[in-house]
Order: structure tokens, then C-alpha cells, then sequence
């Protein structure tokens, strides 16, 4: 074995071993007879592309489309609804924000003097928020158009995010915060699971439009809660407002949703996918409110408590999702044969 | 089904006969004029592709100098697709030549 073979089959691995049993000496063979016949003395490797290809191919197979193993399909669609998942999030909050700002124009809506700094975050905000509502609305539509317009669009969202993180915490080496981990880890999931081989079927708009609506119109209700009790003035109804605030935000509502929709999946007896996509967004949540409680919250005893609370609900949400889902994989068997 | 180009070059390239793997890139080569140059990588995700359609099975294996190579031939559901696909693709050819003709003529170009 020259050494050129040896770091292919080392690239190689990239792929599932499954996968591998299958193929590896085909591609092998293949690539050899591209490559021809180099000497070791020339410290020969594959080329930057070829490495690319295999790469994207192992991507491919293990967040599976229809066509693939059914064990590789059940991650793909993990990772899908994934990506799904986190970007209605974002795009609740974004048409939250930008209800927001129509409402309370004078006061909300940009800061800083013209052209400074905080300007251009300002205003930066206002548009990254719009790319979300943007990228769920096309990823619901669907087809390949929709596909990469969710894409490109999520994938500046996110940039612009990481950035300004970048940004405001210089010099100081950034932390890297729950808010971050939001935003990014979705469009990581969007751009992994949805390629050329997975499926993308077209939805009506109003699908698109449904999660955001909801999400803003129940926060828009919960905010008037919140203000009533907040008003009220008495210790008991400061206490109901801190524990509203905390179960009542975007948060709150979204690990409500979360377990209510993990319970639901539970009792029908739901493919794997939707309890391990519950689950991974169940620990994204945990994460958010976790860091939380690593800050200090002086007197604020309630705002703690329903902290604590909401960390420990989505911490068993998340194990028992996750359990159920991977118990509920499908099994790896040999690969569905091919003909002949 | 969304045909890409390479999966068409490569139903292309298993037209006549069938072929194997190295041999599909050198022909996907040859047919595009050297436009079109498959990696390894690439060949075997739009062969699993097709293969997963019934497009192309596997015509017969054998192992030549201490390598494997697997050939792979054209069904006939693949070259309907095939078909299928080139008229699709023809028409649309013909008409924007038919309309960019149209054009030329209407602003006094060449003929």
C-alpha cells in the first residue's frame, strides 16, 4: 500500500463504517486510477477537492434523504427539524421585535447618534432580525429555491450575530453565550441537513407564517399579563410577575411548547426524530436558563426559584426525550442490498 | 425527481455500455468537453442516488491487478429518465434560441 493510498483511506473514514464496507475498496480502486501512479518520496495527497467531495458525501449519507438507510434518514430528519425548530425560535422572536418597534418607535427602535457604532448594531439587529423571519418563511415553502434562500439568509443572521458577540466583548476574549449558541447552532443544522439528497417538499404560505404569528401573539398576550401584575404592586403579585416573567418569555413559552410537544410525541409513539430534535432543542433551552443562574441574582429569590425550576423541567425533559429517542433508532442492518 | 447535471452526464456516460467507476469520470470528462470533472466523491454519491431510483444497478464485478472495480449499467427506467430529461431540456433550449433569434432580428442584427 503507497503512502497516496493509505491517506485516502484515511480521509475515507470520514464515511460511516457501514458505508464503508460497502464502497471503500471500490473508491479506492477509483481514485488510484485517477491519481496514477505516484512515488511515496513525493509526500503525494489528495487534492484539497477530492477531500471536499468525500467530505460532503459523508455529510450526505449520515444525515440521510429518503433514499438512504433508514437509521441515516432518522438523524437526517433529527437534524432537520433541528434546523426547523430554531429557526421558528428565532423567527418568533423576530416579528416579536419588529412588532416591537412599530409599536414603541420613539423609544425602541435605533440608538447611538447617527453613523456611530452602536448605530449600525442598532440598525444591524433590525435587519438580522428580518433575515429570520426570512430564512423560516423559505425553508417552510420549500422546494431548492426556498432551501437556499433559507440558507443564505440564516447564515448572515448568524454571522452578524457571532460578529457583533465578537465585537462588544473585544479585547476580552468573548464568551461565548447562550444567545450565540441559538442563533448558530440551527443554521449549522440547516446547512448540514438539508443537501441535495434530502428531501424538500413544498408547503403552503400560511405554514410559513403560522409559527411566527403564534409565537408573537402570545407574547404580545403574556407581556399584557406580566404588565397587570406587575402594576399591582403588592409583594404576592411581584412574586407572580417574576415567575410569570420567567415562564411567560420566549424562553418560557418555547420550553412549555417543548414539553408539551415531547409528552404529546411520547403518548403517539413518535419516530425517533421528533423526541431527538425536542430533546437537542430541550438542552438548547437548558443552556440559556442555566447560564442564568450562574448570575447574581441579589433578592430576586423568585426570579431564581423559577429559574431553577424551568432548568430542572427542561434537564428531565431533554433525558427522557433523548432516551426514548435513541431507543427508538432504527437498526443499523447491512445495507439495503443493491442490485445484483 | 431533481436531475443534476452530473447525475445526466453520468446516465449519459451509461449509455452504450457499462462501466465502471474511474471509467464513468473519464467519459463525464470526454462528453463535457472537459468542463465537467468528477471527484471521487461526488461519482459515488450521484451513483447511490441513482442507483436508490433504480436509474443504474450493478452489471458485474471484477478485480483487476488486486483492485475491485464494481461496472454499472443503465436501466431501462434509467434511460427513460434519461430521456425524459433531454427532451425536457431541449425544448427549453429551443425556445430562448427561437426567442433570442426573434430578438437579434427585431433590433437589425446579423442574420
Amino acid at each position: 500500500m503507497n503512502l497516496l493510498e493509505l491517506r485516502y483511506r484515511g480521509i475515507l473514514r470520514l464515511l460511516p463504517a457501514s458505508y464503508r464496507a460497502e464502497r471503500e475498496e471500490e473508491m479506492v480502486a477509483a481514485y488510484l486510477e485517477y491519481a496514477g501512479d505516484v512515488p511515496d518520496e513525493l509526500n503525494p495527497r489528495p487534492r484539497w477537492d477530492e477531500i471536499a467531495s468525500v467530505l460532503g458525501l459523508a455529510v450526505r449519507v449520515r444525515l440521510g434523504g429518503a433514499a438512504g438507510a433508514p437509521r441515516y434518514f432518522a438523524w437526517g430528519e433529527t437534524v432537520r427539524l433541528i434546523a426547523v425548530f430554531g429557526l421558528a425560535f428565532q423567527a418568533a422572536f423576530a416579528v416579536m421585535a419588529v412588532v416591537n418597534l412599530i409599536l414603541f418607535r420613539d423609544e425602541h427602535s435605533v440608538y447611538g447618534a447617527p453613523l456611530s457604532v452602536e448605530r449600525l448594531a442598532s440598525v444591524g439587529e433590525v435587519l438580522a432580525t428580518g433575515l429570520w423571519a426570512v430564512a423560516f418563511a423559505a425553508l417552510m415553502r420549500g422546494g431548492r429555491g426556498g432551501t437556499r434562500v433559507a440558507k443564505v439568509s440564516a447564515a448572515l443572521a448568524a454571522t452578524f450575530i457571532v460578529v457583533r458577540a465578537f465585537v462588544m466583548a473585544w479585547p476580552d476574549r468573548p464568551l461565548i453565550s447562550a444567545y450565540t449558541v441559538l442563533a448558530v447552532v440551527p443554521v449549522l443544522a440547516l446547512l448540514a441537513g438539508f443537501h441535495r439528497d434530502a428531501p424538500a417538499p413544498r408547503r403552503p404560505w400560511w405554514i410559513a407564517a403560522l409559527p411566527p404569528a403564534t409565537g408573537a401573539l402570545l407574547l404580545y398576550g403574556t407581556e399584557r399579563v406580566i404588565a397587570h401584575y406587575a402594576s399591582a404592586g403588592d409583594l404576592a403579585s411581584f412574586e407572580i410577575t417574576m415567575w410569570l416573567a420567567t415562564w411567560l418569555d420566549l424562553v418560557g413559552l418555547a420550553s412549555t411548547a417543548i414539553v408539551l410537544a415531547g409528552t404529546v410525541c411520547l403518548a403517539r409513539r413518535a419516530a425517533p426524530a421528533p423526541l431527538l430534535a425536542l430533546a437537542a432543542l430541550a438542552t438548547l433551552m437548558l443552556l440559556f436558563r442555566g447560564l442564568d443562574l450562574l448570575q447574581p441574582y441579589g433578592d430576586a429569590r423568585a426570579t431564581w426559584d423559577a429559574t431553577l425550576a424551568q432548568s430542572v423541567v427542561l434537564g428531565v425533559t431533554a433525558i427522557v426525550l433523548a432516551v426514548a429517542g435513541l431507543r427508538r433508532m432504527p437498526p443499523l442492518d447491512a445495507l439495503r442490498e443493491r442490485s445484483g | 425527481m431533481n436531475i443534476t447535471e452530473p447525475m445526466f452526464l453520468a446516465l449519459t456516460a451509461l449509455v452504450d455500455e457499462p462501466r465502471h467507476g474511474y471509467g464513468i469520470v473519464q467519459e463525464v470528462e470526454r462528453l463535457s468537453g472537459g468542463r465537467v470533472q468528477l471527484k471521487i466523491g461526488t461519482l459515488y454519491g450521484v451513483l447511490d442516488r441513482l442507483a436508490a431510483e433504480g436509474l443504474v444497478e450493478l452489471d458485474r464485478e471484477e478485480v483487476q491487478q488486486g483492485r475491485l472495480r464494481r461496472y454499472y449499467r443503465l436501466t431501462d427506467d434509467g434511460a427513460a429518465a434519461l430521456l425524459q430529461e433531454a427532451d425536457r431540456v431541449t425544448t427549453n433550449a429551443a425556445v430562448a434560441t427561437a426567442r433570442l433569434r426573434a430578438r437579434t432580428a427585431a433590433l437589425g442584427g446579423t442574420a
